[in-house]
């Protein structure tokens, strides 16, 4: 019935329509009526957004590992396929089988974004799932949350049966177990599925908890409600990843997807140690592949899907302790059959450069740098270990190699920042034009115009971070500094090109960052009023934001401008990323006194307590023994 | 180098992934199937695709032409096996040829469409009914429809780019579904919009609940004669 309504009248009369149609290369099929589980892995975005996710990609597989599962995606349908969805009665739709998401029985949403948080809410709305928790009855589908947002899952707490806090590919096997046999013991008793459930490592259930707030808003007490319930929920992660689930067969898009390439994940983890970085903190400790490894799933990759890019791709892949070996066997094996490699970034260095002149040979794109912040005191703020000089020689390098367009990435709105900083920023830029002029000039045949971009975002506060006590800049200074910075870059922009970021959606971006259980509403409440897809600027509605707010009689100010004391407890108190609250405080304090902290693959542990809260030692964690 | 004119079919959900997702199909069945596709000289190299014509997205198709030219010698039945085995759901490969490097584009000689079109009507209709309406719709002297083009509107007649447009024979004499046979000119001579077509013809004809086409084949008609892309085969009318 739903095949003959979506292929006559919904898919002729949308945009993209090769987004829905869930026939891609290296999908499966699976029998409906003999399958044990039956699960959809949803990613609250359009399709090419979602698709160009390795995380949902490794939780298929893993999924996929027991034979007795069914495995389907969803996407956010388009507002124009939503609107005639709703006029044709249509319920959200499962890619593969074209099936309602109701009839499912466990459905996962990755929480990538802040942004997306209300396309969660709409597209429960649109499956016709009861969007709380507590609302879901015996029957309906079991509602799932996992991926960096989890780490302060507290807005959208309230939405999800149970939340996954850290690497999924694990503990989702042992959660569809449980789910599987509940289901064959005819799904009764939901609340004491959850209650089991809230016992695995790494499984947060939030309805098991109380949350207790002061009348300044301040929270009180984050207590569970029964003694079996954990107080503190430790991340899972994944020890060896050699022998972990890799995606060797992903499904190939018809359409062009964000990121069309091979996805070789080199290591997870991080150990540079970026203070306003959330994904260098929570994807601790790192964790290498073996190059033998790559080698072997890059060969498979490159067989299965009929890609022609392989982008290495990790948190600052260039660190990986192979890169170059990995970087010239990908090349030698595969250049000839016109398959290139691809850095997602580089890191500011000469050894990058390098690297990317190699990979180059094959395809030539852009050049991004991300210096973060425009003088040498702000970069040690944020503990960026960058210098002014290793920006303008690997910049050198880059020009005399043949590049003349380069990006840079900076971000405004930076604790201690000053307008001395800001101003930094566009010094910097012009420095390096000025480098590529002089390249240019001593190449006298050279004809190509040098182009630099300035990329700037703003700043916001994330939680596990050193900097999630701060105030996030106000929405006005964000826009005086954008100015300022608009002012003081030259007027010519086809030499210097600047663009900037929304500041309201920055402001919400904050907000949610660091909200609280309360917020959950005025999610609920933006829905209702027609937000969705808040990352879309076109789609992106503030007025109608500040409407829920105000309805839901919430006033969202302090939760991004007000500053935390050390002593309070923030509203993800009880998720425990294995980064020792110490820690974050300690590098706090650093970061004031404007002092660095090495990276801890380079020299000693720092001490941020990852090896010791998770148990994972040695070289796989980064440093040495703690001193 | 070799270059291989193919037959293909596009049916199913997948006849709603556009002209240039096609393309990119192709080209990564073709490096998953391991057949040495030949790419053009230049900073960007694109592989050696072209098609004989661009279908509509949503419409599916029985008979879709394309050459492939390949950098080795390659056999054609087993260029159509291994393929196969390597397009997704919808594409199939039905017939290949291996023509000469310099043979004529698909695209300069194919220049006639011929489609299946299913009518659901609201009301049964009969046949007597139905093959009166479709005399008075074709004997009109000009159909005039709005065309837009990059200067504005321009208004075209598309009564001289159909062929024809009949009854499929069929022993029935009340029905609410009926199915049409229609074929039309397109290339240089001009192209019709499938859905400017049928609003035109449903001035003439009942009220109609659901309408849908199916392009069955493409032809090249030459001196009066009609042959298929493939084999240069005479096809009778």
């Amino acid at each position: 019935m739903l095949e003959k309504l979506i292929k006559e009248k919904l898919l002729p009369y949308v945009s993209k329509p090769a987004r829905y149609l869930g026939n891609e290369w290296n999908v499966l099929t699976q029998d409906w009526d003999s399958s044990k589980l039956r699960i959809a892995l949803a990613f609250p975005d359009v399709y090419e957004v979602g698709m160009s996710h390795l995380g949902l990609k490794i939780l298929r597989e893993s999924l996929l590992s027991n034979k007795n599962y069914l495995v389907e995606r969803v996407f956010a349908p388009w507002v124009d396929l939503e609107e005639r969805m709703r006029a044709y009665k249509v319920p959200l739709f499962s890619l593969e089988s074209w099936r309602p998401l109701k009839s499912f029985d466990l459905i996962g949403f990755t929480l990538q974004y802040e942004l997306s948080f209300s396309n969660v809410v709409n597209m429960l709305d649109l499956a016709g799932i009861p969007i709380r928790s507590e609302e879901r009855a015996d029957d309906d589908p079991i509602i799932m949350g996992g991926g960096p947002c989890a780490f302060n899952p507290e807005p959208v707490a309230d939405f999800f049966d149970l939340i996954v806090i850290g690497e999924g590919e694990e503990v989702i096997l042992e959660i569809a177990e449980a789910v599987a046999f509940w289901k064959e013991k005819g799904k009764r008793n939901r609340k004491e599925l959850l209650l089991q459930l809230s016992k695995y490592s790494g499984v947060y259930v939030p309805s098991l908890y109380n949350v207790e707030y002061g009348n300044d808003g301040i929270i009180l007490n984050i207590k569970p409600k029964s003694k079996e319930v954990p107080k503190i929920i430790k991340k899972r992660i994944v020890t060896d990843l050699d022998s972990s689930f890799f995606p060797t067969r992903p499904i190939v898009p018809h359409m062009e997807i964000v990121h069309d390439r091979i996805m070789l994940e080199l290591f997870r983890g991080c150990t540079r140690g970026c203070r306003f970085c959330q994904a260098g903190m929570i994807y601790r400790p790192v964790r290498e592949k073996k190059l033998e490894t790559l080698l072997n799933q890059a060969e498979e990759l490159v067989k299965s899907t009929g890609y022609n890019e392989i982008g290495l791709t990790s948190l600052s892949s260039s660190d990986y302790s192979k890169i170059k070996e990995l970087a010239e066997q990908l090349l030698d094996r595969y250049g000839k059959k016109g398959v290139g490699v691809s850095l997602p970034s580089l890191r500011i260095d000469n050894f990058s450069l390098e690297l990317a002149k190699e990979i180059q040979k094959v395809r030539k794109a852009g050049l991004t740098f991300a210096p973060e912040a425009g003088t040498q005191r702000l970069r040690d703020v944020i503990n960026k270990g960058v210098t002014e000089e290793d920006v303008l020689s690997t910049a050198e390098s880059a020009f005399r190699a043949g590049w003349s367009s380069i990006k840079l990435y900076f971000m405004i709105g930076l604790p201690t920042e000053t307008d001395e900083d800001v101003i930094g920023i566009a010094d910097l830029a012009q420095k390096v034009y000025e480098v590529g002029r002089k390249v240019n000039k001593e190449n006298k045949g050279s004809k190509k115009q040098i182009k630099i971009t300035v990329s700037v975002s703003s700043f916001v506060p994330k939680s596990h971070t050193p900097f999630q006590w701060v105030p996030q800049n106000t929405r006005e200074e964000l826009k005086r500094k954008q100015e300022l910075l608009k002012n003081a870059l030259p007027k010519d922009r086809r030499k210097i090109d600047f663009n900037w970021h929304d500041v309201e959606v920055s402001f919400l971006e904050g907000v949610f960052a660091r909200g609280d259980r309360r917020l959950s509403r005025v999610i609920e409440r933006a829905q209702q009023l027609g937000c969705k897809f808040d990352g879309w600027t076109e789609e992106f509605k503030f007025q109608t934001w500040m409407q829920a707010f105000s309805d839901c009689k919430i006033d969202p100010e302090p939760y991004a401008y007000r500053k935390r004391e050390f002593q309070e407890l923030l509203p993800w108190e009880h998720i425990d990323a294995g980064v020792t609250k110490d820690f974050l405080m300690s590098e706090y304090r650093k970061a004031m006194r404007a002092e660095t902290t090495w990276d801890c693959r380079q020299g000693r542990c720092t001490g941020c307590g990852i090896s010791a809260n998770l148990g994972v030692v040695g070289p796989r964690c980064g440093g040495e023994d703690l001193d | 180098m070799i270059k291989l004119r193919v037959k293909f079919s596009k049916k199913g959900r997948t006849c709603f992934i556009s002209h240039l997702d096609l393309l990119r199909t192709f080209e990564r069945s073709l490096r998953r199937a391991n057949i040495p596709i030949a790419f053009s000289q230049g900073f960007n190299p694109h592989p050696k695709i072209s098609f004989g014509s661009v279908l509509p997205v949503g419409l599916e198709s029985e008979a879709e032409y394309v050459d492939f030219v390949l950098s080795e010698e390659y056999d054609s039945l087993r260029f159509k096996e291994i393929l196969n085995q390597f397009l997704p759901t919808g594409l199939s490969v039905v017939a290949v040829e291996q023509v000469t490097p310099d043979a004529p584009s698909l695209m300069e000689e194919i220049n006639l469409a011929v489609y299946r079109l299913i009518i659901d009507f609201e009301l049964p209709v009969s046949k007597s009914e139905l093959i009166s309406d479709l005399e008075k719709f074709l004997a009109q002297e000009k159909i005039i429809i709005t065309k837009k083009t990059k200067k504005g509107e321009k208004e075209i007649n598309i009564r001289p780019l159909i062929k024809h447009l009949k009854l499929v024979a069929t022993e029935q004499s009340t029905e609410k579904e009926w199915i049409l046979t229609l074929a039309v000119y397109m290339g240089s001579k001009g192209s019709v919009r499938l859905d400017q077509l049928l609003v035109e013809l449903n001035k003439f004809l009942p009220k109609i609940e659901y309408a849908k086409f199916l392009r069955t084949g493409l032809y090249i008609e030459k001196n009066n004669e009609i042959y298929c892309p493939l084999n240069k085969q005479l096809v009778k009318e």
